[in-house]
């Protein structure tokens, strides 16, 4: 025994000399928050989502975003207000990109449907990605909108493991489809590995609100994981259980997986959120 | 789990010497990826559980399983971001030689298909282990041994994963010739 204490004091000392320095970096934290009603008189008329942008407005405002919710944005002013965020944002800067509204997938690729005054003036979510692009930081996408699952499908070496289609949470495909990526002798690497997204639901799903919470049901329960108080439509940080690991930064998984378990909790109407993959996860919150 | 027991059917009719083992592996894992920014180093703490079982075919030389599963936090804060961590279910064959009674050595190769945490985000990855190990206590029905594990993870998603561990694992024989 005596002989193998001096190779586990070795060991213990590689693993304490592992723990890196780390540095500090000022992030600034910005929100780009969209809601479409589309007007009272339409038969697409959403009764909801203007509440989804103001209230989500109000949160990440108490959690320290800088940033506008403009109310019935045209497709031309939210890639305008994206090229204009473009000149300000920092490279260790977080960009929250939110929408409530309508979406629709055909043929496989998914779009959110700004206001539009006869017509319709959309944008798919590789427009959306390409003009993320030009921003600098990490760029989070929220969609509380149907079929937005579409936003996060490409993820590079690994696979969703939800299915599209109010399928169960269980899919073997992606077994086979997570092998057939690791020896892949393509570079399947992310196109885009700085923008993040989280959608309410799957490519193939609808999402729904509800007059009785006001709110998408996705939002709704997104804000009460942050804390988010619907009565008096204000944040207590104390009530927030986004932050599993209780270290006050709250990434973007943890949130997605909270709020993943909040809605489950609550709503019986089966559609599944869904988060875009890859090894980094943005810190969308700091308390 | 098939394999598995295919190769407990197959060494019991060769006659082979087997343990059954149980073992704990805390250990650091190093990632090393020059695309991250603004740090490309990070460093998670983790464990590893493993159940597994050993045949001793031919004098010293073994041939082994594992079932393990693992769990990787997520790293603290670089910045403005964390890496991901992730829990796996993993299979591992390797083989191993003992060259005292004392000390051995095994290489195992796993095969992790793992989710990143809080996420339902999967990803398949190899990771090739070579483990030292040290007989610390012995008796008729359990050897307790101390495992040191060095192991390089083969991932799509980040470049250079090693990590090292320190493990406690309780192997139990049944029968056949003692190794």
């Amino acid at each position: 025994m005596k002989r193998l204490i001096p190779l586990l004091i070795l060991s213990l000392a590689v693993l304490s000399s592992c723990f890196l320095v780390q540095d500090d970096y000022t992030v600034n934290r910005h929100a780009l928050i969209y809601s479409v009603d589309y007007g009272n008189d339409n038969e697409n008329t959403l009764d909801n989502t203007v509440y989804d942008g103001i209230d989500m407005e109000n949160a990440f405002t108490e959690l320290g975003y800088v940033g506008t919710h403009r109310q019935n944005p045209t497709n031309t002013d939210i890639l305008d207000d994206i090229a204009a965020h473009a000149l300000i944002a920092g490279e260790t800067d977080i960009t929250l990109f939110y929408f409530s509204g309508h979406g629709y997938e055909d043929e496989g690729i998914s779009y959110l449907v700004p206001y539009y005054d006869g017509g319709y003036d959309v944008i798919s979510s590789q427009e959306l990605y390409e003009a993320l692009d030009a921003v600098d930081g990490q760029k989070i996408i929220i969609l509380d909108i149907c079929n937005s699952g579409g936003f996060v499908s490409s993820s590079g070496y690994d696979v969703d493991g939800l299915p599209e289609d109010y399928g169960t949470t269980l899919s073997p495909s992606a077994f086979f489809e997570s092998w057939t990526r690791f020896f892949s002798q393509e570079d399947i690497a992310l196109e885009f590995p700085d923008i993040h997204a989280i959608s309410a639901a799957g490519r193939d799903e609808l999402s729904y609100e509800h007059d009785t919470i006001q709110n998408g049901y996705y939002t709704y329960y997104l804000l009460e994981t942050l804390g988010y108080d619907h009565e008096t439509n204000t944040l207590d940080i104390t009530e927030m259980f986004a932050d599993s690991d209780g270290d006050g930064d709250v990434s973007i998984s943890e949130l997605y997986g909270n709020t993943f378990d909040h809605f489950s909790d609550h709503v019986t109407l089966p559609y599944y959120s869904h988060i875009s993959g890859g090894p980094i996860d943005p810190i969308l919150i700091q308390y | 789990m098939i394999f598995s027991l295919s190769f407990l059917m197959v060494t019991t009719l060769l006659g082979a010497a087997i343990t059954y083992d149980i073992s704990i592996r805390p250990k650091t894992y190093l990632s090393l990826d020059q695309d991250l920014e603004p740090q490309y180093v990070s460093n998670q703490v983790g464990i590893q559980i493993s159940a597994g079982l050993s045949a001793y075919i031919i004098d010293d030389f073994l041939f082994r399983t594992e079932l393990s599963y693992s769990h990787i936090p997520s790293t603290e804060m670089y910045g403005f971001y964390e890496i991901r961590g992730f829990d796996s279910l993993s299979l591992g064959l390797g083989t191993g030689v003992t060259f005292c009674d004392y000390f051995g050595v095994y290489s195992i190769l796993y095969a992790h298909y793992s989710t990143y945490n809080d996420t339902s985000v999967r990803f398949a990855h190899l990771e090739l282990s070579a483990i030292p190990y040290f007989l610390l206590i012995e008796s008729e029905s359990l050897d307790i041994l101390l495992d040191l594990p060095i192991t390089y993870d083969i991932r799509r998603d980040l470049d250079h994963n090693i990590s090292i561990g320190v493990g406690i694992r309780l192997s139990f024989p049944s029968g056949g010739v003692d190794p």
